[in-house]
């Protein structure tokens, strides 16, 4: 060995940081909503809790006792909000900090070999060896000072990240801090809230939001968040963090009443749908993305869940929504209410998961839309008419507005309409001027009285698509012309789409279970009583397949939602027919059904 | 313009026939069987063969490559369903494999090798991917263009009717597996 050379002692380790950004943002989370529902107490104490009628004395002495209650709630709000921001700061922060405490980690693996090298290298080593060696090895010590300062820079940000943590809490650690801090203070959601374009469009809700600074928006998402929580033009993050914090504070009220024995049987309705929404976003976020392997982000769109009666409305994407290259929207139909959210959350993170594999250099945001009053439960004799989709294809029309303001790079825009929600989406097409790229009508029973044929939809030329299941008894309603009509006379709820006169692209979207027996059937065997056999293949699933996993059908939508809509691109399925001289005929129905791979990179 | 009205008699029945399955829907009202309890116990082995079978190829694969696995996660795949949600799963299992440096379409040959290695009968399906298959179970992974990694994805087409009072614990997979 050499003794000449100087080699490098091993840099320094940054030690292990046992942190988990996201426990810290749910902490912030539920700061956010402590601070709405104390913030919800001032601003009763101060305006509802005062009855107009009631005067006098003791009326005045009512008002007098209150009012500090008030006047604390108000500076209690916002000293949890202060801790809520600073919270959320501090998990990015440490989100930065354990990512660059893996490239420290790799860079201290890559010098120990380097030095494990260079002492291999100095065992018998030759005289004219030497100052290649001496080279190397300093240049070795350079690299590990570098990385010995680069530590020591990350472990001074790792403890300043806490001591600001630290003195955020012990700023208001008591009430008297709280009072002399915040006390009197005007809410900084207050002025920007009061010139908040009041039914404004989508374009003018965006400059309003725009101009106001983070730290505003942030006060409006804590202080207010049912005022911005569903206004569109506001951008999906925003509204998301609004309805997430109406949400929590929501269930934690409702619940205690549920505990106190006191809940209105509205007030239960309205729990069971809001923990719907709260099981489908946390579902979603326990999920991974199948290129990156990141959580998948999901954002709470839409948030009323005492909307409809009862029935609620919601909208939970898979996906950011102010960002993907690629955004659907998708409509579902018959019996969709908030409960619903959970699969239809699961049928949009399929159609995620399978655009990502299928493209994986593009990036995209599946939004499940129960954003109108679908017919459901008692109501759901109402699928016979078109009140709920025209009603409904407004909303839609809104949100779809709401989605295209809120950028500044327009997305590649799809929108998917299934079963009656094809008709609801028929009527956001046919009534209103929107602006999307791409339109797929699956399993429909035809798309309004107002689509006459392609030529009626606001959608651009060749970009209307149809999938439609040939045994699926609801596709089979819509109306075929002619003389027949169709299977069911023409009950349906306009032109069958999947018709060769509508003129819409067809894709094919056979079910795999295509010919299966029916649901329920009485069991023939000789000798066996009458019994009446409920069947797990049935008919309905024929209706319901379309976002499957490796079907055909979520196959061609994926294509559609990332913009391979070329002849080549799609799996083409030949039209329905009728003939003049005879009843309607689907060719599709004779097809051999493929089982294309939705987690497999489409070259 | 070719007619579109319908009798009063036809749309009636459309509105019963919505009624009907908004009220089974609502109430989730099917009847139960020892066939489900047979239905879900299939689905739970077919979910331990597949993780069995994929760890055992993965670890051939990324032993050759050799690679890295970044990720994987189960999932039970809706195969069947009705007007509330899924009432049949298929498992799959997908995930990442990390490479030193990006794969070439040349790659794809030596990778279905580590396959038939593994005991699958392997085929490069297209330019970006191979497919490995052993009994039921298929195993494709998929090269990405400009990142050194594969994606893969496997499992069987095998679906298995739950019952709708239980197809809510499948929705997604809770007992999250590792393979490798």
């Amino acid at each position: 060995m050499n003794d000449r050379v100087v080699i490098p002692a091993n840099p320094p380790e940054a030690p292990e940081l046992d942190v988990e950004p996201e426990t810290i943002r749910g902490f912030a989370r539920s700061l956010r909503s402590a601070s709405a529902q104390i913030d919800d107490l001032g601003t009763f104490v101060g305006g509802s809790a005062r009855i107009g009628d009631w005067q006098g004395s003791d009326a005045a002495a009512y008002h007098q006792d209150i009012a500090p209650i008030g006047h604390r709630a108000d500076a209690m709000s916002l000293a949890l909000r202060s801790v809520h921001q600073q919270a959320d700061d501090h998990a990015d922060e440490m989100d930065a900090l354990v990512e660059e405490r893996t490239d420290l980690e790799q860079r201290r693996g890559h010098a120990m070999q380097w030095i494990s090298g260079l002492w291999q290298r100095s065992r018998d080593l030759g005289e004219d060896e030497v100052p290649a060696l001496e080279a190397d090895a300093a240049r070795c010590q350079t690299a590990c000072d570098t990385l010995a300062d680069d530590v020591a820079g990350w472990l001074r940000r790792v403890r300043a990240s806490e001591r600001r943590m630290l003195q955020t809490f012990s700023r208001v650690a008591t009430v008297e801090q709280v009072e002399k801090k915040y006390g009197g203070v005007p809410d900084p959601a207050d002025e920007p809230l009061s010139r908040m374009p009041r039914g404004g469009m989508p374009e003018e809700v965006r400059a309003w939001w725009d101009g106001l600074t983070r730290d505003e928006q942030l006060a409006i998402i804590s202080a207010s968040p049912g005022s911005i929580g569903n206004l569109d033009g506001v951008p999906a993050w925003a509204r998301g963090e609004a309805n997430e914090t109406s949400l929590t504070r929501d269930v934690a009220a409702w619940e205690m009443l549920e505990f106190n024995g006191s809940i209105t049987d509205d007030e239960r309705g309205w729990l069971e749908n809001a923990r719907s929404a709260q099981d489908a976003l946390a579902d979603t976020r326990s999920r991974v993305d199948p290129v990156t392997g990141e959580p998948l982000v999901s954002q709470l769109y839409l948030y009323d869940p005492a909307a409809f009666d009862g029935d609620g409305r919601v909208a939970v994407s898979v996906g950011d929504l102010d960002s993907a290259q690629n955004v659907s929207v998708s409509v579902p139909g018959l019996t969709t209410e908030m409960t619903s959210i959970g699969g239809n959350a699961t049928n949009v993170r399929d159609l995620y998961e399978a655009s990502r594999s299928m493209h994986p250099d593009q990036t995209t945001a599946t939004l499940a839309w129960i954003g109108y009053d679908a017919p459901s439960g008692l109501d759901s004799g109402r699928v016979g008419f078109e009140g709920a989709a025209t009603e409904g294809g407004s909303r839609l029309a809104d949100t779809l507005d709401g989605l295209r303001a809120s950028r500044d790079d327009p997305a590649h825009l799809t929108v998917i309409g299934h079963s009656y929600g094809s008709t609801t989406m028929g009527h956001g097409l046919t009534d209103h001027d929107v602006d999307v790229d791409e339109a797929v009508a699956i399993g429909s029973p035809g798309l309004g009285a107002n689509a006459a044929d392609v030529g009626d939809l606001d959608v651009p030329d060749g970009h209307f698509f149809v999938g439609r299941n040939s045994d699926d008894p609801v596709a089979d309603l819509g109306d075929k012309g002619w003389v027949n009509k169709g299977d069911a006379l023409g009950a349906g709820l306009g032109r069958d789409p999947a018709e060769d006169d509508f003129g819409g692209r067809r894709f094919q979207a056979e079910d795999v279970a295509r010919g299966g027996p029916p649901d329920w059937w009485v069991d023939p065997t000789p000798g066996v009583p009458d019994t009446i056999v409920w069947e797990h293949s049935n008919s309905l699933d024929m209706h319901t397949g379309y976002y499957d996993p490796d079907t055909e059908s979520l196959w061609n939508m994926s294509q559609v939602v990332t913009g391979h809509t070329g002849d080549e691109d799609l799996m083409r399925a030949d039209h329905v027919h009728d003939p003049w001289y005879d009843g309607p005929r689907d060719p599709e129905a004779d097809a051999d059904i493929e089982r294309p791979s939705t987690r497999q990179r489409v070259p | 313009m070719m007619g579109r009205g319908s009798g009063p008699v036809v749309r009636l029945a459309v509105v019963l026939v919505g009624v009907i399955l908004g009220v089974v829907a609502m109430t989730g009202c099917r009847p139960g069987s020892g066939e489900e309890e047979a239905q879900e116990q299939g689905l739970r082995d077919s979910r331990d063969q597949t993780v069995t079978e994929l760890t055992a190829a993965l670890d051939t694969v990324t032993a050759g490559l050799p690679a890295q696995l970044r990720f994987s996660q189960g999932n039970y795949d809706t195969c069947r369903s009705d007007l509330r949600g899924a009432t049949g799963y298929a498992y799959s299992v997908n995930g990442r494999l990390d490479l030193a440096v990006a794969p070439t379409r040349a790659d794809l040959t030596r990778l279905a090798g580590l396959l038939t290695q593994a005991g699958f009968e392997a085929e490069v399906v297209d330019e970006a991917t191979v497919r490995g298959t052993k009994d039921d179970l298929t195993l494709r992974l998929s090269r990405l263009d400009q990142e050194p990694a594969y994606l893969f994805s496997g499992g069987t087409d095998e679906c298995f009717g739950i019952g709708r009072d239980r197809a809510g614990d499948y929705s997604v997979d809770k007992d999250p597996i590792q393979l490798g």
